[in-house]
């Protein structure tokens, strides 16, 4: 199914509780037994900039909550190639200045970053951070990256959730619109009808003679061509109405 | 009876206007006819009709607003009001009573033969107590 709000990363909702929940849960599945536990978010991509949407960290450290890809490389690897990065010990000497210095200052010795793809779409990543030397095992890569494809559901529910309710404010909007229009349409139609009436029932009761019965005529010819006009228009807006233009 | 009897047609739409005219010239009385709430209000001072009919949609000063100077006026405030409109909406016919129009008729349901009928209505409750 393509609908347009697949066709870029969706809107993620930064109030949304699940991804709070979701955080803490990676950093459960993340921490080694007996270690304190490690330090996980999730960060929602938006343009070339992934954005802390929720946070978990047990130490309360404050991280810098934006990062544009061009200024950390392994978040952008991540993003581009859609592959779970592991960036070790081992790796550590070879980050870019920016990703170094975050390291350094909140002594992170290990960090795994998982895309999260929803609708086709990178939507964001969740980057688990470890303060402890123990690395990441396979399971507990797997399992982050079972929770990035649940926290990519939620966010494709949620958007095709907004779409469907977007989708029917706009066909209220449209109802309202066409009670309007029959409204207006009503009004026009009953001022030269008016006058139709008016004028009949003047010749019809005799108040009209003479110079003045031709006149109403004229008026009434006149008021007949005036709601002949009304009614095609009328008729012309609601066939390009039901042709959707 | 009625030639003493002066009416001002408050109505933009000149076709209504002139259609309401016809029907009260026949009926004998005196008419004047302002295109425009501006028009309208001076018209009401300088012609002193002894009542008014005003449409409400009017350029320059719409029919409320007339009504509120009509009744603010010394001059104008015991003139009776007859609001003639195109809208039949009840917020509208509300709103124009509680401004103090004795009645509230919309056009589509208003032959000129009801509208005139309305005068003579009035006219005729005035004189009763001087009888």
């Amino acid at each position: 199914m393509t609908s347009p709000a697949f066709d870029q990363p969706a809107t993620v909702d930064e109030h949304d509780p699940f991804f709070d929940t979701a955080a803490r849960i990676a950093a459960d599945i993340a921490t080694p037994p007996d270690e304190t536990s490690r330090r996980a978010s999730f960060l929602a991509l938006s343009g070339d900039v992934l954005s802390a949407v929720a946070e978990y960290d047990e130490s309360g450290e404050t991280f810098p909550g934006h990062y544009e890809l061009s200024r950390f490389p392994n978040f952008e690897r991540a993003v581009v190639t859609r592959e779970i990065q592991v960036i070790g010990l081992s790796e550590l000497g070879n980050l870019s200045s920016d990703g170094a210095a975050l390291v350094t200052r909140h002594r992170i010795r290990s960090c795994a970053l998982i895309p999260v793809v929803s609708g086709g779409v990178v939507a964001g990543v969740i980057a688990v951070s470890a303060r402890d030397e123990a690395g990441f095992t396979d399971s507990q890569v797997r399992q982050l990256a079972t929770l990035a494809q649940l926290v990519g559901l939620r966010v494709g529910h949620v958007a095709a959730d907004q779409a469907l309710r977007e989708e029917a404010e706009r066909s209220q909007g449209l109802e309202r619109l066409k009670g309007e229009f029959l409204n207006i349409a009503a009004h026009e139609l009953r001022s030269p009808l008016g006058i139709i009436n008016g004028y009949v029932s003047m010749l019809l009761d005799g108040t009209l003679t003479g110079a003045d019965e031709r006149k109403a005529l004229e008026r009434i010819a006149e008021k007949s061509d005036e709601m002949g006009r009304l009614i095609t228009e009328m008729l012309e807006t609601a066939r390009m109405e039901a042709l959707g233009l | 009876m009625d030639d003493d009897v002066k009416v001002l047609l408050i109505e933009d739409d000149n076709a209504a206007a002139e259609m309401y005219r016809l029907r009260l010239i026949a009926d004998g009385y005196a008419v004047v006819v302002a295109d425009d709430g501006e028009k309208g209000l001076a018209l009401a001072i300088a012609e002193r009709p002894d009542f008014i009919y005003l449409d409400l949609r009017l350029p320059k000063v719409d029919g409320f607003e007339v009504l509120e100077r009509l009744r603010a006026n010394p001059q104008t405030a015991a003139v009776p009001v007859i609001i003639l409109s195109n809208f039949g909406e009840p917020e509208l016919r509300e709103r124009g009573l509680k401004l103090g129009a004795l009645e509230f008729l919309v056009k589509a349901d208003t032959t000129p033969s009801r509208l005139s009928e309305a005068v003579s209505r009035v006219t005729a409750s005035k004189a009763l107590p001087s009888v």
